[in-house]
């Protein structure tokens, strides 16, 4: 390890270390307020570190490959660092009513170290160019969710975290035999090395059996991420662990896991298996994931009760969107890998609304005890500022005009009819209008319904400045990127040089 | 493999029996501190067949890691919690599974059939020098008291001790430990949050907890 890997993993470095401090911090007597202010300004201060990566403000590294090619700090990585780190940083800013709530205040400063070292194992997930690398940051990104979603012990919390921890377990098993037979193909664990080997191997040798192992791989590879990313048939766990789950871990693990799994994902099939011939077969799977998920995501949203559990089976269709962008490979010769620019658009505006979301969710949620969707009857003439934000959230999810939800649906439903699914784009298109039904009916709620009696004496209780900051600026900013999307696609056009 | 006798043979299968049979009693016993002391057992000839392959760390690993820690430690949980023994109830999915778990297990044996997976022996056969001399070159740095070569290729300069083996270094365990400090580096630094995370989370959760809180 030399300076200037030190220097690409100057954000990473930072935040393990912080995170660290803080927990000891928190066994101290320091005043609750000021630990988790630290903690939000050295998420700040991370961001700005994985900033100066991409535009070498203070030191400018002499190259993107590090340890020996095992790590790499190219823009795709970064762009996905931000999403991450933004996410984690609105959890935390978003939750701070929920951190020094009679449940969680005896314990806030692991929950913070934990969410942090759950980022770290993210940044270094999407960052990391080699398959044991991938799987032991997959591992440090999973373990401490697992110990936060039973951090209270309840009985739903329980059963959260032991489905949690089983599932994960299971499926980074799946991941490994993937693993496995890709390095017993091409004997290398190093992405770009493999991605060699395999093009050398379709060429010279004959055998049908090579192809035969590379798709066993290829589906052992995606049936393992398909965990994380929320895709059918891996994705049971996912209203379980939600309506279990505390919110501001659900609403973590709904953006920021998500993110990044599609990133190693994507890092893994653009670079090892971006072969022409390979690239067909697994577009088609993903393709069909694409339209099982979304499908399925939506009917089962339908009947809800539980705002959470609807959350959960509405990042269901969402992730079934996102992987369109996936399936749309380049339909000819022409490199135009427009597809991956679709979903990582979309993930963005994902990021905010999802999050502006779980916000508001969060602190009714800590306040009121009530969980169901009829808990937000009348909820406008409670909280117009929180209703507002939950509608803005509500509409883009929806995908109507002026927000980023509608901008990233007509973007990656452009991509797959360009790449030849219009299929799929159909089936997009269906499912919008399917996900609408339930999402108008938390917005009936509410909007049209009156509130309970007893709910108005608790008008005052709700109010939190940095609750309210949070969520207004997810909301405008779903409303910007939504209307001037030119920024988002640039820097992801950037970001997408990698390949 | 270590060379190939009847003897090598006759232990190979017998283990395999062994693990077979052992794995078999693990999954249709009832009891579950019997079904712990069959996955141990289970375990142990796993880490036998890893010593017939020459790769001593992890079979050194495999006994001390999972015959030694594991398997006290599921039966001291399976102990204490008593009630879980005779708890186990067949699920309605089980059919299913069945079908899906066989055919799971049928493409994976006609992927390790019939792919020809690469080996040294491979890499050395194919035209592909550049691997083969990149992969000389990286362990020539590595600098022991003896050199290794990982190709019985005829071509490679006299004076280096040249090993003849199929896939598995001599002396695996100083190459993993110059690996896991090279290449690997980064991997084994996060090692050691994760062993954090493991820590504080497994405190935390042990923590007692004042009173009961539902919801």
């Amino acid at each position: 390890m030399n300076l200037n890997d030190l220097k690409l993993l100057s954000p990473e470095i930072f935040l393990s270390l912080s995170s660290l401090f803080l927990l000891v911090l928190s066994l101290s007597k320091v005043d609750a307020k000021k630990i988790i202010n630290l903690s939000i300004i050295s998420l700040i201060i991370t961001i700005l570190l994985v900033c100066n990566l991409w535009f070498g403000w203070l030191f400018e590294p002499s190259t993107k490959n590090s340890l020996l090619g095992s790590f790499t700090s190219d823009k795709f990585s970064l762009f996905f660092k931000l999403l991450i780190l933004l996410a984690s940083l609105i959890t935390v800013f978003g939750s701070f009513q929920y951190f020094i709530s009679e449940r969680t205040k005896n314990y806030f400063g692991e929950f913070i170290s934990l969410i942090f070292l759950s980022v770290v194992g993210m940044m270094l997930l999407v960052s990391s160019t080699e398959l044991i690398t991938i799987y032991v940051s997959l591992e440090l990104s999973a373990l401490p969710i697992i110990v936060l979603l039973s951090i209270h012990r309840s009985k739903l919390g329980i059963e959260s975290g032991i489905k949690f921890f089983i599932l994960s377990a299971f499926s980074s098993a799946i991941l490994l035999y993937g693993f496995i037979y890709l390095y017993g193909l091409t004997g290398s664990t190093n992405l770009l090395l493999i991605q060699e080997y395999i093009s050398k191997m379709s060429l010279t040798e004959g055998s049908t059996f090579i192809k035969y192992g590379l798709i066993v791989s290829i589906v052992l590879i995606i049936a393992g991420f398909s965990f994380k990313m929320a895709i059918v048939p891996w994705q049971m766990w996912i209203p379980d662990v939600y309506q279990g789950a505390p919110t501001p871990v659900a609403a973590f693990l709904s953006v920021a896991s998500k993110s990044s799994a599609f990133a190693v994902i994507i890092r893994i099939f653009y670079t090892s298996f971006s072969n022409e011939d390979l690239m067909l077969d697994w577009s088609l799977i993903f393709a069909v994931l694409a339209a099982i998920t979304m499908t399925l995501g939506n009917l089962f949203a339908l009947n809800q009760k539980n705002i959470k559990r609807l959350l959960g089976y509405s990042t269901i269709a969402q992730a079934g969107y996102i992987l369109i962008g996936l399936a749309a490979i380049p339909g000819t010769n022409s490199i135009n890998f427009s597809g991956i620019q679709g979903s990582m658009y979309y993930l963005a505006g994902y990021l905010f609304t999802n999050m502006s979301i779980f916000i508001v969710i969060t602190i009714i949620i800590t306040r009121t005890k009530d969980e169901t969707i009829d808990g937000l009857s009348g909820f406008i003439k409670i909280s117009p500022v929180y209703s507002i934000i939950l509608l803005v959230g509500l509409l883009s999810l929806i995908g109507m005009p002026p927000t980023v939800g509608f901008m990233s649906k007509v973007i990656i439903f452009g991509f797959a009819i360009n790449s030849g699914y219009p299929w799929l784009a159909l089936v997009g298109v269906v499912n919008s209008v399917l996900a609408a039904f339930y999402y108008l009916r938390i917005i009936r709620f509410i909007v049209f319904e009156e509130p309970p009696k007893d709910k108005l004496t608790q008008v005052h209780l709700l109010r939190n400045n940095r609750t309210i900051l949070a969520g207004a600026i997810c909301s405008i900013l779903v409303l910007l990127l939504g209307i001037i999307p030119f920024i988002l696609l640039e820097m992801s056009k950037k970001a997408i040089n990698f390949i | 493999m270590i060379e190939n006798s009847l003897f090598t043979d006759l232990i190979f299968y017998s283990i395999s029996a062994l693990i077979i049979s052992l794995a078999i009693i693990v999954i249709f016993i009832s009891d579950i501190f019997r079904a712990a002391i069959a996955l141990a057992g289970t375990f142990l000839g796993i880490a036998v067949i890893y010593f017939m392959l020459n790769a001593e760390f992890i079979g050194a690993v495999q006994i001390l890691v999972y015959v030694g820690a594991i398997s006290v430690l599921m039966a001291f949980a399976v102990m204490f919690l008593r009630t879980l023994s005779n708890s186990a109830t067949p699920s309605s999915y089980r059919p299913f599974s069945f079908i899906i778990s066989v055919l799971v297990f049928i493409s994976f044996v006609i992927g390790i059939y019939n792919i020809e997976w690469k080996t040294i022996d491979i890499l050395d056969h194919s035209n592909d020098k550049n691997i083969v001399e990149a992969l000389s070159e990286k362990y020539y740095e590595l600098g022991y008291g003896e050199q290794i070569y990982i190709s019985n290729n005829q071509n490679i300069d006299s004076g280096l001790l040249a090993v003849e083996n199929k896939g598995v270094y001599i002396d695996s365990t100083s190459v993993i430990g110059t690996f896991l400090v090279q290449e690997y580096l980064l991997a084994f630094q996060v090692i050691g949050l994760v062993l954090v995370v493991g820590v504080v989370g497994g405190l935390l959760i042990m923590k007692e907890v004042d009173e009961d809180k539902t919801l």
